[in-house]
């Protein structure tokens, strides 16, 4: 090169060095040659070198080479391009010419580790086993901002539901489990209302992860059925930030303070939806419209690199008035407003929740520990009969995780879980203390780069049944190929009777699900293919007619009366298979997903006289998610479409009403926009645009008649804005 | 801050660098180079450090792949050569980095990066003092990582990138490249989340006038990005109007 030119240059002009570099030049040798790798495509630009030296030169666009050298002897020629193993070969140099061809072998691409997947679809920053990011949750047409709502739309989890929970496999809403950086939320949602979901009590922007386990779940969990909702909140924030939100529902303002190490962050928001009324006509009539408000604070303090503390604390009260379809039969031992279809339900409720954790990382151990305490109060009225709930709840769990070596890490753990439910209606009084202990240990072992076992075995004892029991477990994942996988999960899960029977004194055994789920994960280029299947068999049921002499009652709030029958005798099953494909890559600004999901399930348990489909089961459930992003006008728009068959309903007699099926389809846009350091963001969403008359089901009264379940409003429309002011210092301004 | 969160945006950024390479025409060159084998140690240390600041500049001055890549690779061998001095690896790194802007293959710019990273981590071992300039290099690195994967990365990378420019800055707040970083990281920043050419320009102009007081003598003293920087500066006037 320019260097070359100049030594040239010189030549002719200084006898001395002319001498010189012309004996040098003598003496070079010119090596040349093409490089190619294995299909026998030449390789442009790559470096050849003579080992040692800097002498060498780059391939041409076609795969070329040619320089001198001065150097003689035994030399190494090395030639190296990025994305191959680099080559080495011995050559002789001599004077004269050399013509050395060489061949390049691609690099065996970056090994993808393989990673459990079985039963869990994960929304976090991680793109080994990310498949949502928390943001999308939020951002879901349909879903509401509601966490829950956003959970519904993957595989596993039934679309709609007229109660307040996740529905997941065939399991009710006691099966599945809210999990929040390691501990149990005993009230995760709203204060129930018959008949109406209940939205969660969390935001989505809280969390920086999401894992959704529809089966096959950690040792580290227990006390559930059929799923678990992990969530997991965020580290440090990254700056400091003022909020202000404002919607048809309520407002709210939250600030965060960052220092080097440590943030608070103080939310506090009220909540009143007579706004919200006026664009949308419920289905129910309302007595006090529902109001609500509340306070939380969160404290993180990363004091090193490996140590990591966070403090979450969260307050919150609310009241309402509602009427709503009576539930109560004119036999049942209560009965308020006998005969009447409507009855009022008032509700005052509050709630509050501490959960702080502290992680301290060693060379190879890593250690956690964590405590939670929840206390809630709800006063109800049932019409003119007055009533209460109150429970609480503490959970300490400290584990370990070992990393014994690269593909060996041993989790071991234990928690102790003290929980109390009252509740009393008009002059009765129930309730009833648990104190569970439990005691877990999981290996992970990866002996190839392509094949990952996960054994693990749960212990627990409860005070209460005064029973134990062990839970083994067991995942595995396959690599069949860079892109794709196949998991396998199972294991036996245990859990507690219904809190209905421990209220009225009976004491069965634990019941039991074994899980056997199968799935096969393709994720290449922000396209995602997953299909899973799963059988379940339901064991040791709490079932409450063996002689078949209960009178089928649906009643969610029925009392259990003293002297029944009560044992572990009943069972089921599920099983069915999922898809899931989401596509971000296809058309640029687009990101769509579709979730299928078709289940087959039976239970004989509570007070069903014969094994039947249960009645929040939908056979097919679909969900059809569609983002787009309008980019020169800064504006996402999105849509969904859900789909649930009809839901089985059952009257006094037992007899099968299905309900027709359900469609919903939603829109919702958001604009963003940044005024000076101020970020904010308009939005607006209506649900149920065609305004179907959705039926979700039908309520019996024991003389046979019935009434539709409808939801608590057919379309929906509503409006609100989040202004965001960051931190900024002089010389940004 | 950057929030570099949308695909689209950041696709953009595979520019960032090429803007700044396309430099004047040079006379033609061949691809060969020759470097005298030298006997005495001062003389070998003078004829590397021509070496490297040939090479520096024949990569600054390049106008296609051949020629990028030619003092890439001549910056690669002087690196392995002479891996105890810390300018050697820091211009390995710095070359591949720009390089891994200019590929479209995620991957290979990936490979680039992950060899730019074992130059930079050789030149932070091998320095003697806390050198801003290293740390205006790793924020690079961190920008170029974040490129690839911008929806994935921008949290992790955008950390490190702030990171090491406040470190730099605190090293040496009259390096014009951190403000030619920055300004590139706001350039490409959506609108939205207060980037844009509006923004981004002061940052420019900061380093315009801390650029013009820079000697490109000493090879010690890394010197580039005056040329790209300016190109920006036109580049956001224009955008303005």
């Amino acid at each position: 090169m320019a260097r070359f030119n100049y030594t040239l240059n010189i030549i002719g002009l200084t006898c001395i060095i002319c001498v010189a570099f012309t004996g040098n030049i003598l003496s070079q040798t010119r090596i040349s040659g093409i490089l190619k790798d294995t299909k026998n495509i030449p390789l442009p630009f790559a470096s050849i070198s003579i080992e040692n030296t800097i002498e060498g030169t780059t391939t041409d666009s076609l795969g070329h080479f040619s320089f001198r050298t001065r150097e003689v002897g035994k030399h190494v020629l090395v030639a190296s391009y990025i994305g191959y193993d680099t080559k080495k070969d011995t050559i002789f140099i001599t004077k004269g010419n050399i013509v050395h061809n060489l061949t390049l072998h691609e690099k065996q691409l970056a090994i993808r580790e393989v990673v459990v997947t079985a039963g869990a679809f994960e929304a976090n920053d991680d793109p080994k086993v990310a498949i949502l990011k928390p943001l999308d949750i939020y951002t879901n047409a349909g879903s509401g901002g509601d966490i829950a709502g956003a959970i519904r739309t993957l595989p596993g989890a039934q679309a709609q539901t007229d109660q307040t929970g996740l529905f997941v496999r065939g399991g009710d809403a006691s099966e599945s489990n809210f999990i929040i950086d390691g501990m149990v939320v005993q009230n995760p949602f709203s204060s129930n209302v018959p008949g109406v979901s209940q939205r969660s009590r969390f935001m989505p922007f809280q969390f920086k992860g999401i894992s959704f386990s529809s089966g096959g779940y950690s040792v580290r969990y227990g006390q559930a059925l059929s799923s678990i909702l992990e969530l997991n909140t965020m580290d440090l924030p990254e700056k400091t930030t003022l909020n202000l939100s404002a919607g048809v529902t309520g407002i709210a303002l939250s600030g965060i303070e960052r220092w080097k190490k440590s943030s608070v962050e103080i939310t506090g928001h009220y909540d009143n939806i007579s706004p919200f009324l006026k664009l949308a006509t419920p289905n129910f009539q309302f007595f006090e419209i529902p109001t609500g408000g509340g306070m939380s604070a969160n404290y993180v303090l990363a004091a090193t690199n490996r140590d990591l503390l966070k403090i979450f604390l969260k307050y919150d009260v609310s009241s309402s008035g509602i009427y709503v379809p009576n539930p109560y039969s004119s036999d049942s031992i209560h009965f308020p407003n006998p005969g009447d279809s409507i009855i009022g339900f008032g509700l005052k409720n509050s709630n509050l929740y501490f959960n702080s954790s502290y992680r301290h990382t060693f060379d190879n151990l890593i250690l956690r520990t964590s405590v939670s305490a929840s206390n809630n109060r709800d006063n109800i009225n049932w019409g003119p009969v007055g009533g209460s709930n109150y429970d609480w709840r503490i959970q300490w769990r400290g584990e370990t995780l070992l990393n014994i070596t690269d593909r060996l890490n041993l989790l071991a753990g234990s928690e102790l879980q003290r929980y109390q439910f009252n509740q009393s209606f008009s002059t009765f009084n129930s309730g009833f203390n648990e104190f569970l202990a439990a005691g877990y240990t999981e290996l992970e072992w990866k002996p190839f780069h392509w094949l990952a076992f996960k054994p693990g075995l749960r212990f627990e004892h409860s005070n209460l049944l005064n029973k134990n029991n062990l839970g083994p477990r067991l995942a595995m994942a396959i690599g069949t190929g860079n892109d794709s996988q196949v998991s396998l999960a199972g294991g036996l899960f245990y859990e507690n009777p219904d809190k209905k029977y421990l209220f009225s004194g009976y004491m069965p055994g634990f019941q039991n699900a074994v899980h056997y789920i199968a799935n096969y994960q393709w994720i290449k280029n922000d396209r995602t293919f997953r299909i899973e299947t799963y059988y379940k068999s339901y064991n040791q049921l709490v079932f409450e007619n063996p002689g078949n002499s209960v009178k089928y009652d649906a009643n969610l709030y029925r009392f259990i009366p003293p002297g029944e029958n009560i044992t572990n005798t009943g069972s089921g099953y599920a099983g069915g298979l999922e898809i899931f494909w989401r596509d971000k890559a296809t058309i640029p600004n687009l990101d769509y997903w579709i979730s299928y999901s078709y289940i087959d399930t039976r239970r004989l348990y509570q007070n069903f006289p014969r094994s039947v489909t249960p009645g929040f089961v939908a056979n097919n459930n679909l969900n059809v998610l569609v983002k787009y992003f309008i980019e020169p006008l800064q504006v996402n728009v999105g849509a969904s479409y859900v789909y649930a068959s009809g839901r089985p309903f059952y009257n006094p007699d037992f007899q099968l009403r299905k309900a027709p099926d359900y469609h919903d389809l939603s829109f919702n846009m958001s604009y963003l926009t940044t005024l000076g350091k101020v970020f904010a963001v308009a939005y607006m969403g209506i649900d149920n645009v065609l305004n179907l008359k959705n039926i979700y089901g039908y309520q019996f009264s024991p003389d046979g008649t019935s009434h539709n379940i409808v939801p608590a409003l057919y379309r929906t429309v509503y409006v609100g804005f989040t202004i965001s002011l960051s931190q900024f210092t002089k010389d940004e301004l | 801050m950057i929030q570099l969160n949308t695909n689209q945006s950041m696709k953009n950024l595979t520019f960032l660098f090429i803007a700044g390479s396309i430099l004047l025409a040079g006379p033609g060159r061949t691809q060969e180079i020759k470097i005298d084998t030298i006997n005495s140690p001062t003389n070998d240390t003078q004829q590397f450090k021509e070496d490297l600041k040939a090479s520096v500049d024949d990569f600054e001055a390049g106008k296609n792949m051949n020629e990028w890549f030619t003092a890439a690779n001549r910056l690669g061998l002087i690196a392995n050569k002479y891996s105890a001095d810390w300018a050697a690896n820091y211009y390995a790194c710095y070359s591949l980095t720009v390089l891994s802007y200019i590929e479209k293959d995620g991957k290979k710019r990936d490979g680039y990066l992950d060899q730019a990273e074992v130059f930079l981590n050789k030149a932070f071992s091998e320095s003697k003092t806390d050198n801003d300039e290293l740390f205006v290099l790793k924020a690079m690195y961190a920008n170029a990582r974040l490129a690839v994967q911008p929806a994935l990365r921008y949290k992790k990378y955008g950390d490190i990138f702030n990171e090491n420019i406040d470190k730099a800055k605190s090293l040496q707040p009259n390096n014009p490249r951190i403000y030619y970083l920055k300004g590139n990281s706001v350039y490409y920043t959506p609108k939205m989340f207060g980037g844009g050419a509006k923004n981004a320009l002061p940052e420019f102009e900061k380093a315009g006038s801390l650029f013009k007081t820079e000697s490109k003598d000493d090879i010690y003293k890394p010197y580039w990005g005056d040329t790209q920087n300016e190109q920006m500066i036109s580049k956001c006037k224009a955008e303005i109007k």
